[in-house]
């Protein structure tokens, strides 16, 4: 019979009107027309739509849009398969139809099954863009597609014949019930191959799980396993914390017979990653100052990569500042240590790219040192060690694959923010929005999400609380380091830790109970 | 298999150990990617951690009614929301249903550092509100059925449904507003290999 124009919907597609027949099979209806055909399979739990060569106008989508309507009330999944060989040369006018379809439904389709013989591209992005919840799969060859779709009919049929089947006009309630019911949802099954990977190697989610076995039941590493948990030659000790880059282990370093830091990465080591780290690591060992945490050596075990380091006893300056209010001097001194080591980094041509109160360690003389250089964003960005001059903005644009910019975003740079990039530069504006956040309690910019923090620090000026006792110079030097455009803040970090050195001799001289 | 786990859990909370780590094992990598993929690693750890202790501990212990599995992520749920007010102690309370992962935790996830498609579903997924996140997350990746959902999420079945419904749409929107990479075109074209090979028969179950 033929099928009139929708009632209210949005149309469909601008096609011709077209006589269409619809026939009812043992489980759903076919609708046929000159152009092609679409089958429907009525399931209890689900509804699969079979469409051949594409829709042709919307008043032909009606019972489908019923359809689909009535059962994903019910909480049934829906998939869909369609062969678009056919269709390439009107492939505006068929993906205005089905997005149509899509967008009406907020994509409830589960899984899109479709058989592309030159479209693959647009329409397979067109795709993935309109369904989220589910899975795509597209065939290049008829035969599997059509063998494919054979076997799920025949699975169909299968399951109509033991009377799983829910004829459309059954009461609704009961399929819904049913699918309440069912002990798995069988959306889950398929979709489970999208599911992400939680650890980057074996041995992240060994140790990981021996840290918290440790927590939980109290067994040391070596009560858990006799033959005691390693990375490389390296003896686990304890779990000392988590980073942004991965978790970092006591260990004890039986050769040279002395205790280390080992920092197991989270960055999946393929292998254009573990050259950039190898490369990235080499020059942070070959730096050696004071205020640095010393990188002993770079390894790999079991597929991952890791940091062996000095090993600091102390906290981060992160819990060191809410463990109590601290001297506006302390933590001047604490920020002035830190600040020496970025600039003995910055000479050695490496950006720390995430410098923040948490990658500053504090030993037990009190004492700063900058760990976590250069490899923040899980995978390190080009070499900056070619860089000559630091200070220049270098080429390193690095996002992530992703195309989101990976950094901390209290800390970061406009120009982080804007185009990713990163440079001795921003490396200033981070190290001064941590000493702000510091001295102040609290940041200079803040802002509900991405937008509006990248908007904060481009266009505002830092906040500066009421009634605090920071000294004016000193805000004003911080404030320069965090200018939106690079080239109005310090030249280098040597003349920022100038300043603020001038500053702290006067201030220690007028103010502070060292006077 | 739930009878099986409350008596695993009924052991455990009677001080054996091995029964505990039994348990801790089976359920440790779905429970580290719901936290991972909310909030900074460093917190995450900690929030696994917490969510095992409150299982052992807790006076709201697991009954064996249900599935242990939708008591685990109901305590999981708890624990994220809390920490979550904790960290806006200095503001008013966060309202889930409005505010996502990113707005209550900003910053890098570390979920999927390998793959470009896994990061850019789970950045949209952080970008809806986080109880919608939640649904999605429980009902796709952990295979929690309706009223399992309903255990976990403490909301009536036609709740849970409408959130499913509501948080696919915006989860879609989500990742229409995510600005689409350089890489897109290969990473989709992976993404769609890897979803064929990974793919299973995709009939609803016949039985």
């Amino acid at each position: 019979m033929p099928w009139s124009r929708s009632r209210d919907r949005p149309p469909c597609g601008n096609y011709e009107p077209v006589e269409v027949s619809r026939r009812n099979t043992k489980t759903g209806f076919v609708l046929e027309h000159a152009r092609g055909r679409l089958e429907v399979h009525e399931l209890a739990r689900g509804v699969i739509f079979q469409d051949y060569y594409g829709a042709v106008d919307d008043g032909y989508l009606q019972p489908v849009l019923d359809l689909a309507e009535r059962r994903l009330a019910q909480g049934c999944r829906l998939t869909f398969y369609s062969d678009i060989s056919r269709v390439h040369t009107s492939t505006t006018a068929y993906r205005r139809g089905w997005s149509h379809w899509f967008k009406e439904y907020d994509s409830e389709i589960n899984d899109i099954v479709v058989f592309a013989a030159s479209i693959v591209p647009i329409l397979a992005v067109k795709a993935a863009n309109l369904i989220t919840g589910g899975s795509i799969r597209i065939f290049y060859d008829r035969e599997r597609f059509q063998t494919h779709i054979e076997q799920v009919v025949t699975a169909a049929w299968d399951s109509a014949d033991d009377d799983s089947i829910d004829p459309p006009d059954d009461s609704e309630s009961h399929a819904g019930k049913e699918f309440e019911n069912s002990d798995t949802p069988v959306a889950a099954l398929e979709v489970s191959s999208s599911t992400p990977d939680v650890f980057a190697s074996p041995l992240e989610r060994k140790l990981g799980l021996g840290a918290l076995n440790a927590a939980l039941f109290g067994e040391s590493f070596n009560e858990q396993d006799e033959a005691g948990f390693s990375i490389g030659r390296f003896t686990v000790q304890h779990k000392l914390g988590t980073g942004g880059m991965g978790v970092v282990y006591a260990c004890r370093d039986e050769v040279l017979d002395r205790d280390v830091a080992v920092k197991l990465l989270h960055a999946r080591c393929d292998k254009t990653s573990r050259r950039r780290i190898m490369r990235e690591a080499k020059a942070m060992a070959r730096l050696s100052h004071p205020n640095v945490v010393t990188v002993h050596e770079i390894g790999e075990s079991d597929g991952a990569a890791f940091l062996v380091m000095e090993l600091v006893r102390g906290s981060t300056a992160l819990s060191w500042l809410r463990a109590e209010k601290r001297e506006t001097n302390e933590i001047l001194d604490v920020f002035l240590g830190a600040g020496r080591g970025l600039a003995a980094a910055h000479a050695n041509g490496l950006v720390h790219r995430d410098f923040k109160p948490e990658n500053i360690m504090i030993d037990e003389d009190g004492r700063a040192l900058v760990t976590d250089f250069g490899l923040a964003r899980g995978e390190v960005a080009d070499p900056v060690s070619e860089a000559t001059d630091p200070a220049t903005p270098t080429s390193s644009t690095e996002t992530t694959a992703t195309g989101i910019v990976v950094g901390t975003p209290a800390y970061m740079a406009p120009e982080t923010f804007a185009e990713g990039r990163t440079d001795a530069r921003t490396d200033q504006f981070s190290f001064c929005a941590a000493m702000w956040e510091g001295l102040y309690g609290q940041r200079p910019f803040t802002g509900g999400d991405l937008a509006a923090l990248a908007r904060a620090a481009t266009e505002h000026s830092p906040l500066v609380p009421r009634g605090s006792a920071v000294p004016r110079k000193l805000r004003e030097a911080m404030e320069r380091g965090l200018m939106p455009d690079p080239r109005d803040r310090w030249a280098s970090m040597e003349d920022l830790l100038d300043s603020l050195s001038t500053r702290r001799a006067w201030y220690r001289r007028w103010f502070t109970r060292d006077s | 298999m739930s009878y099986d786990e409350f008596e695993l859990y009924s052991a455990w909370r009677a001080g054996n150990r091995k029964s505990g780590s039994i348990l801790v094992e089976r359920y440790y990598d779905s429970v580290v990617r719901f936290f991972r993929t909310k909030v900074a690693p460093s917190a995450a750890d900690d929030l696994v951690q917490r969510t095992f202790m409150v299982c052992a501990d807790s006076e709201t212990a697991f009954r064996g009614e249900g599935k242990f599995k939708s008591y685990l992520f109901g305590v999981a749920r708890r624990t994220l929301l809390s920490h979550f007010n904790s960290k806006h102690r200095q503001r008013e309370d966060p309202d889930f249903g409005i505010s996502s992962a990113f707005d209550l935790a900003p910053g890098p996830v570390t979920v999927a550092a390998g793959r470009a498609d896994q990061r850019w579903l789970v950045e949209a997924l952080r970008s809806i509100p986080v109880e919608m996140q939640i649904t999605l997350e429980l009902f796709y990746w952990q295979g929690l059925a309706i009223d399992e959902l309903s255990v976990a999420l403490e909301i009536p079945p036609g709740t849970v449904k409408s959130r499913l419904h509501r948080g696919r749409t915006l989860l879609r929107h989500a990742m229409e507003k995510i600005p689409v990479p350089d890489g897109l075109t290969r990473s989709v074209t992976v993404l769609m290999d890897e979803w064929a090979a990974g793919v299973h028969a995709l009939v609803p179950e016949s039985r």
